[in-house]
């Protein structure tokens, strides 16, 4: 029993982590943008050099993840929570270097005079990135399905500010002659902030498998399939349930923080 | 004969017997007795050594105090240790919870670790960042990282930490070992939120640099075209430097007038307060700056604004509040664009807003553009003309009507500026703020002027 407790202790531990390590991006985000909207060299170069801690959180978890994996094999939720945690952690690399290549993008539009419109754009971009990323860490940490499935229909907005940002580089080139290289690396930033936003969607869907226990790319079929078993499995247990129709948030209604939603079998609590 | 020995031997044997049993039991009953009494007198001595204990741990030491015999002594003795232990218990449980209600009260996070870097106690505060997500996620994260290299190396040290959030905030942590008898016991580390501080340090900072940068500019220019002018034989030429000179000291003019009103908004603490329709503000600021605006090839928009809403104030501070933000708006919209003037009310506010659709101001600058002489792009409003106190002004004028300014602004979409102070409008907001006037006051224009009388007093006790 104790040697149990442990286990889930080093899932919260794990789960503590990526909570971490998305702090570092969620921080990073607008960082990055005050970096590049003050052209702040010194700021640029703090944020690459701080990637580096990332990439050895990121790392250390990993290993953490191997060694859950190797010695305890988990089972069911908890093997979920540690695939989960794998493939969170990826994610979340892969945003804080995107943070750095805004700030590699600063860099290489030193000088560069954008007008107010698109410093205006960056800024909106950089806040709704943010906020994508806070709600889907949000998510993990509540165990929060829902959350999790909304985060792609909120990613349009961030789309649509993408588009709007391309062409007010067009607009700005026409008029006030903006440079053909700034303007390219401008779109690229923008595509960096995009690709953030694709992250934390992607955070929302891992989330949603490691609460529900479907695999995002499950397609309609399958979904049917998944979810008329598990209707079958509830039935027995409690008759009195009787709507299907909100069965695949239900799961996710309850609000259970990810650590609890993961915690032990029934038989490890008699034993506490 | 024989029969004669056995009458003797019984009668021998039969009191021999009874004595012999007899004496038995007498022995058995002395050694229950003596053992008895033995085991009391034990019980006795440890009472009474328990009791000279207890008087020991009173009185520090105890070599006055001795070892009690007598059992009834060393009752009440142990009786009135007893309640001794149990007042001192209940006085130390009463300490416990001033000390936790005394850790809660204070602003700052305190987390206490023992040896091994476990936390112990945590405050109100501190509790938050535990199991904290986002910024306060890293704030956690160094705090475990301060403690254990605190607790590794004996020596105190602090961390700093910038957070984007938002909102925007630092944060410092101090941690120190706890050191008992020669060795390490824990270690404390205290969070303090340090924005508003370094906010403050920053304002002092940039006044100082600023009002020095403003007044010198000017007086530095006017004293080198003075003395260019002196040596100057050409009229035409000297025509020009004496305008230049005209220039230079009409921006130190501006400057200290606005200055001035700065101040004499910051001394009036209690400005004249009489209901003020907010037509009339709005019109007169309008009509100020309408001749700048049509200069620029700006539309000012005003909408429609309720006759009978009325705030109360000083008419000259309300109006110069109002210019104030539509010369802004003028000052930083393009040629062809709307400057629109919008009022209305919010359940006991009325507000009165100002936008333009001009270059808008940078995230980063919006909460410090209320300071006095802060710029956000500096050559843009030397270009422009203004003093740098336009909105400290504005500032000063809501605090000194107990409302509040909020700013909203968009790089390359413009900016939206409202006031709003409390509420003094027609008759329905009458009858809210004076339920218990007389119900022949009903007419609003005549219920304006008892209440002028009798409203400023209420209303800055109920605030």
């Amino acid at each position: 029993m104790t040697e149990r407790r442990a286990f889930h202790q080093e899932i919260d531990e794990i789960c503590q982590d990526i909570v971490r390590l998305a702090a570092l991006v969620t921080e990073g985000i607008p960082r990055g943008t005050e970096v590049l909207l003050a052209m702040d060299l010194q700021g640029a170069q703090a944020i690459i050099e701080g990637d580096d801690e990332l990439d050895a959180l990121a790392l250390e978890i990993e290993e953490h993840c191997y060694q859950v994996l190797a010695l305890q094999q988990p089972m069911a939720s908890d093997l979920r929570a540690i695939v989960t945690a794998l493939r969170l952690t990826s994610e979340i690399e892969r945003s804080g270097d995107l943070v750095v290549n805004i700030c590699k993008g600063a860099r290489r539009v030193y000088g560069a005079e954008f007008d107010p419109r698109l410093r205006g754009l960056i800024e909106r971009m950089s806040e709704e990135a943010t906020r994508l990323f806070r709600l889907a860490i949000d998510a993990y940490a509540e165990g929060n399905a829902a959350l999790a499935a909304a985060l792609d229909d909120m990613d349009d907005r961030l789309d649509t500010l993408h588009k709007d940002f391309i062409q007010a580089i067009f607009e700005s080139h026409r008029a006030e002659g903006l440079d053909l290289q700034a303007g390219v690396q401008l779109a690229l930033i923008g595509r960096y902030y995009e690709r953030i936003g694709d992250h934390a969607v992607n955070i929302g869907n891992r989330v949603q498998y490691m609460v529900t226990g479907w695999l995002p790319e499950h397609t309609g079929q399958a979904r049917v399939q998944a979810r008329e078993r598990r209707d079958a499995g509830q039935e027995t247990l409690q008759r009195a349930g009787g709507s299907t129709t909100g069965a695949p948030t239900s799961v996710a209604d309850t609000g259970r923080p990810a650590a609890r939603h993961l915690a032990p079998a029934p038989d490890s609590d008699t034993g506490g | 004969m024989a029969d004669r020995l056995a009458i003797a031997l019984a009668a021998v044997a039969v009191p021999g017997a009874v004595i012999v049993v007899g004496s038995l039991s007498i022995l058995a009953l002395l050694v229950v007795v003596l053992a008895q009494f033995r085991t009391r007198r034990r019980i006795v001595e440890r009472l009474g050594r328990l009791a000279a204990r207890t008087d020991r741990d009173r009185d520090g030491d105890g070599h006055g105090v001795a070892a009690s015999v007598d059992a009834d002594d060393a009752v009440a003795r142990l009786e009135r240790s007893v309640d001794r232990l149990l007042v001192r218990e209940r006085s130390a449980a009463e300490a416990l919870v001033r000390l936790d209600r005394a850790l809660g009260a204070i602003p700052e996070g305190v987390v206490v670790t023992d040896a091994n870097g476990v936390v112990v106690v945590r405050n109100a505060v501190a509790e938050h960042f535990a199991d904290a997500r986002h910024g306060d996620a890293l704030v956690e994260a160094a705090l475990d990282e301060l403690v254990s290299e605190v607790l590794v190396s004996g020596r105190e040290a602090s961390r700093t930490l910038d957070l984007f959030g938002p909102p925007r905030r630092a944060v410092v942590i101090d941690a120190v070992p706890l050191a008992g008898a020669g060795r390490s016991v824990g270690a404390l580390a205290i969070v303090s939120d340090v924005t508003e501080r370094r906010r403050l340090e920053a304002v002092r900072r940039d006044f100082v640099a600023n009002i020095s940068h403003e007044l010198k500019t000017p007086v530095g220019a006017l004293s080198l075209l003075a003395e260019t002018m002196i040596g100057e034989p050409d009229a035409d030429v000297a025509r020009r430097l004496a305008e230049r000179m005209m220039n230079e000291a009409m921006r130190v003019a501006a400057t200290i007038e606005d200055l001035i009103q700065l101040s004499r908004i910051e001394a009036d603490e209690a400005p004249v307060r009489e209901p003020v329709p907010v037509a009339e503000i709005v019109a007169a600021a309008v009509t100020r700056l309408r001749p700048a605006a049509e200069q620029a090839g700006i539309v000012v928009d005003v909408g429609d604004v309720d006759e009978r809403l009325r705030v109360l104030g000083d008419r000259r501070q309300l109006v110069s509040a109002v210019s104030n933000l539509i010369d802004n708006a003028v000052k930083y919209s393009d040629a062809g664009s709307v400057i629109e003037v919008r009022s209305g009310t919010e359940s006991q506010t009325a507000w009165i807003s100002v936008s333009d659709h001009g270059i808008g101001i940078p995230a980063r600058d919006l909460e410090r553009v209320f300071e006095r002489f802060y710029r956000v792009d500096v050559a843009r409003s030397r270009q422009t003309g203004g003093t740098g106190l336009g909105l400290a002004i504005v500032r000063h004028v809501v605090n000194n009507h107990e409302g509040e300014v909020e700013v909203r602004s968009r790089m390359g979409e413009g900016s939206t500026f409202v006031l709003q102070f409390p509420v003094l409008s027609g008759a329905p907001a009458v009858s809210e703020l004076a339920p218990t006037s007389e119900p022949a006051v009903s007419e609003p224009l005549a219920a304006s002027e008892p209440l002028a009388g009798s409203e400023p007093g209420d209303r800055s006790r109920a605030d």
